[in-house]
């Protein structure tokens, strides 16, 4: 009897807490920019709404959560930012800056006449791009936006950098403080520099979801879904916001699909597509073609093609190599990168043969020193190397990728790999 | 900078070691890991440890000298070596420390800076 109560006490606890965990995910970047806003005191707004966030998970699972949660938040955000400030000085700090329009938070953004109101974008939005002010230091442009936009604590942010904590949390003060000190303006930007701002925070979504072991992939794709939201009017117009939208949904409707059920790694080519997220793959494809529609491309929607081009799996059975060797091309031309020169090469040598990805490869030589460190050119090269013949090189380059692999399940399948090369087994392109 | 890079096993792990079956693969890790630090010119040290089974340890309680068999501390996890890296960054030595072995195994690894005695006056 004592067991159930407290089971069920628990599962409340949990359905309260997994629902402030949404509210935060949901509405935490426009709660902080609403507090922030006034005295662009964006530290100062990160703690009280802190304060908050504790409260509600403190009162929620009792009394029930509030009719308007986020109106509750911000209230008793704004009060505790007013007892924080009680402690300093006094004249410091007007009550009436503090002051915001509760009503208008969660109040429907539409105007009377039926059309969406665009001119008070949505406040989460502003913070996403002042993340990417000019006068931001860009190494610490995709940290700040993760920090505030979606309250991601840093000590997650810096095991997913594999940074030191103390010393990311140092330089987001530091950046906070010189946004606070120089008045930077919360506002959007306008015209060519909310366009050339747009491509900054385009940049710094694409860095999230690629950072780590992709801890922040649904967070990404919910960013790109939310500067694409054609009800703020910030990108939806944008056929490369749209492009970026569509790849990051791709990538997440796959993910699950990457271990199987022993917890071992898939490479993508032997995925069960099955397992791939059907809905999420059809709204990429549909956001696709409308950023199609522009006929102005660009690297993302480039990128969100070629994974396209691999769910089509799910549909034809087949994968069209020689397409996605020239998507690639198309890509290197516009954006060259050394991860997409080991995708071009991968794909050159499934469409024409082994030498046709190695000689993309060679291409690294002549900077030799960029790719030494970097796995993924020695995990593409061992198979490739392995297929003309070259047992000694394909083992060297598989030692090579297996030293460098932060993955425990790709190690695995590299090593399995290496014991086949070991034991006589030529690639698939022989 | 130098820095020590702490391997810290479990003892599931660093009985693998000596495992007929599992051994190939730890063994395979471990010297590829070290290959790849030496490859990019980062490595400057570093050793293996037999188990702390294998440890003795001597210290004074009291008055008294006491040798002990084990470890001096025992810890849950167990130090099963450390590398010595050249690297520019803290960040340069945690992108290393992360692809150890160790760290994919339920251990980890831990990072200190190494220093030189100050100079004698």
């Amino acid at each position: 009897m004592g067991d159930t109560m407290a089971e069920s006490a628990t599962t409340e606890t949990s359905i309260a807490g997994r629902a402030i965990e949404r509210l935060a995910r949901e509405t935490y970047g426009r709660l902080l920019a609403i507090v922030a806003a006034r005295t662009r005191d964006i530290a100062a707004a990160e703690d009280a709404l802190g304060d908050a966030f504790a409260e509600a998970i403190e009162q929620w699972p009792r009394t029930g959560a509030p009719q308007n949660p986020a109106g509750w938040l911000i209230t008793v955000a704004r009060r505790r930012a007013i007892d924080r400030q009680r402690s300093i000085p006094e004249g410091m700090l007007s009550l009436d800056d503090r002051m915001v329009e509760v009503g208008s938070l969660t109040a429907p953004r539409h105007a009377a006449d039926g059309t969406t109101e665009t001119n008070g974008m949505d406040e989460r939005l502003s913070m996403l791009f002042l993340c990417a002010h000019p006068s931001v230091d860009a190494a610490v442009r995709m940290p700040l936006m993760l920090q505030t936009v979606l309250g991601i604590e840093v000590r997650r942010i810096a095991s997913a950098l594999v940074t030191s904590p103390s010393a990311l949390a140092q330089r987001l003060v530091r950046v906070k403080t010189k946004i606070h000190d120089s008045d930077l303006s919360f506002a959007m930007p306008e015209g060519s520099e909310l366009e050339r701002r747009r491509g900054d925070v385009m940049a710094c979504i694409y860095a999230a979801a690629s950072v780590g072991l992709e801890s922040f992939m649904d967070e990404a794709l919910w960013l790109a879904d939310s500067l694409a939201d054609p009800h703020t009017g910030a990108a939806s117009s944008d056929p490369e916001a749209l492009g970026l939208q569509a790849l990051l949904g791709f990538l997440v409707a796959r993910r699950g699909a990457r271990r199987d059920a022993e917890g071992r790694f898939v490479p993508l080519i032997a995925q069960d597509p099955s397992r791939w997220s059907r809905p999420l793959i059809d709204r990429s494809e549909a956001i696709l073609a409308r950023a199609a529609q522009s006929g102005r491309f660009g690297r993302f929607q480039l990128e969100a093609a070629i994974q396209s081009a691999h769910c089509a799996r799910l549909r034809t059975g087949q994968i069209d190599w020689p397409a996605i060797e020239k998507l690639y091309q198309a890509l290197l031309s516009i954006a060259p990168s050394i991860g997409a020169r080991c995708s071009a090469a991968a794909a050159a040598a499934e469409s024409r043969g082994a030498a046709a990805g190695l000689s993309i490869l060679a291409e690294f030589t002549t900077d030799e020193s960029r790719v030494s460190d970097y796995q993924p050119y020695w995990a593409t090269k061992a198979p490739l190397l392995a297929a003309i013949g070259d047992r000694e090189g394909a083992l060297a380059a598989y030692e090579r990728a297996i030293g460098l692999c932060d993955d425990g399940a790709v190690r695995v399948w590299l090593t399995e790999r290496a014991a086949d090369v070991r034991g006589g087994v030529i690639g698939r392109w022989s | 900078m130098q820095f020590a890079l702490i391997v810290y096993e479990t003892p599931q792990a660093m009985a693998a070691r000596t495992d007929p079956e599992r051994a190939p693969a730890y063994w395979a890790s471990y010297l590829a890991y070290s290959r790849a630090l030496a490859e990019a010119g980062v490595f400057a040290g570093g050793t293996g440890l037999e188990p702390p089974s294998e440890a003795t340890s001597v210290c004074i309680r009291g008055a008294e000298r006491s040798v002990q068999d084990g470890p001096f501390i025992e810890t849950k996890e167990l130090l099963g070596g450390f590398f010595l890296i050249e690297v520019a960054t803290i960040d340069d030595a945690l992108l290393w420390g992360s692809r150890c072995p160790s760290v994919t195994m339920g251990g980890g690894v831990e990072l200190r800076p190494t220093f030189a005695p100050p100079a004698l006056v």
